[in-house]
């Protein structure tokens, strides 16, 4: 009977454990045997990793000693970037809702101011010629708030306004109509999202205009 | 006698984890999947909410945009009526007669607005927590008021406010609601 074949048939690198198969062979018989052998590569020399490092091209350093990076687990700088990209998905994520809301927000305070400057041009109409003037019946600063009828303080973010009553005729030679036009204009500021906003509304309001017929036909 | 470089590695051969790792990775996939639950309730939160201010700013503003066309074309207003359950306008376009008539009226307990017109009853707005109509007549009074009127008949100005919210889960939230103020002149 001869040795006919000795085969490694796997290395646990992780466990250090080589699986050896050897076959004898003798006329029709063949018996083979495998045999376990723990390894403890870290006092091997060279040499003495060399068979085991012939059995694979994984696991081993060239050198012959096992490779922790060949044996599935992320460097240090895998996971980092792996890290880094996923707080950016996640930040920018949040940032494109967080920009979405605010937009939103924008928007509906814009509703808000857009509601406060017709209601003043609304009420305008009511107002005579003469009345445009007069700084009691039409202030020229006001507020508002978002939330008129709010409750325990919360009525939502100050809208600060200014109407202005100004000849709308400026030209020189003026017209002789300039003293019976009137350019009302209603600007609105309020603070919100760090900054400043503005919106204005401006309308004609003429002596002998709208509000007058209005006032004939009562 | 020769040596095969040939290996395998049979499943069931390699090595477990330790409980120091299996702790670790139970923890970072604890937090991981806590900041995963957390983007994902966010985000849904933040889109129903903005869907329900976009729907109900659609309806309120459709509302008020009828509203306003039937306030200031209308000859004046007919007659006006409130109580515990309701408040109701009810606009002319023939002062004494009852055949061009246009109704809007406020359930307070269904938070709805209705437009009446020729007995077709239409639901303009929903999910109404306030509504209140103000009159007054056309005479400025200081500090940009009117004077207020219950004579349908002297009315110039309605004054009409509402705000309307839709919950969710529960509790009102915000971004989730939606104002409406409008003065509206009788232009006739």
């Amino acid at each position: 009977m001869n040795v006919h074949h000795l085969e490694m048939t796997s290395a646990r690198f992780q466990g250090w454990t080589a699986v050896w198969k050897l076959t004898f062979t003798s006329a029709n018989l063949m018996l083979a045997v495998s045999f376990y052998e723990t390894l403890d590569c870290s006092s091997m020399t060279d040499n003495e990793m060399k068979p085991y490092a012939a059995t694979s091209s994984r696991g081993f350093r060239s050198g012959g000693k096992p490779s922790l990076a060949r044996q599935g687990a992320f460097t240090l700088v895998e996971v980092m970037m792996a890290t880094i990209i996923t707080v950016v998905m996640f930040a920018s994520f949040y940032s494109a809702i967080t920009s979405g809301v605010l937009t939103i927000q924008v928007a509906r305070e814009n509703l808000r101011a857009t509601q406060i400057m017709v209601n003043r041009m609304e009420g305008i109409r009511l107002f005579t010629f003469a009345q445009l003037s007069d700084t009691n019946l039409l202030p020229r600063n006001f507020v508002e708030n978002y939330y008129p009828s709010g409750t325990n303080g919360d009525n939502g973010i100050t809208y600060t306004g200014i109407v202005s009553v100004v000849p709308a005729i400026l030209t020189s030679p003026a017209p002789s109509y300039a003293s019976n036009l009137y350019s009302v204009a209603v600007q609105l500021n309020w603070q919100s999202v760090g900054a400043l906003h503005t919106r204005t509304m401006t309308t004609y309001c003429a002596k002998w205009g709208i509000q007058n017929y209005v006032w004939a036909s009562k | 006698m020769k040596f095969s470089t040939k290996i395998c590695r049979p499943a069931g051969a390699r090595s477990g984890m330790t409980l120091i790792e299996m702790v670790f990775s139970v923890a970072i996939g604890v937090v991981i999947m806590g900041v995963a639950i957390a983007l994902i309730i966010f985000s849904a939160r933040t889109f129903l909410a903005l869907s329900n201010y976009d729907d109900l700013t659609r309806k309120s503003r459709f509302a008020l945009d009828r509203l306003s066309a039937d306030i200031r074309t209308s000859q004046r207003l007919f007659s006006f009526a409130s109580n515990s359950t309701m408040q109701q306008i009810v606009l002319t376009n023939m002062p004494g007669s009852s055949s061009s008539i246009v109704t809007y009226t406020y359930a307070r307990t269904n938070g709805t607005i209705t437009r009446t017109l020729g007995g077709l009853d239409t639901v303009l707005v929903s999910n109404i927590d306030s509504l209140n109509f103000v009159m007054s007549t056309r005479s400025p009074s200081n500090n940009f008021q009117f004077y207020p009127t219950t004579n349908p008949a002297a009315t110039k100005l309605i004054n009409v406010s509402w705000k309307c919210s839709r919950p969710f889960w529960g509790t009102a939230m915000i971004n989730s609601d939606s104002i409406q103020d409008a003065k509206i002149v009788i232009r006739n």
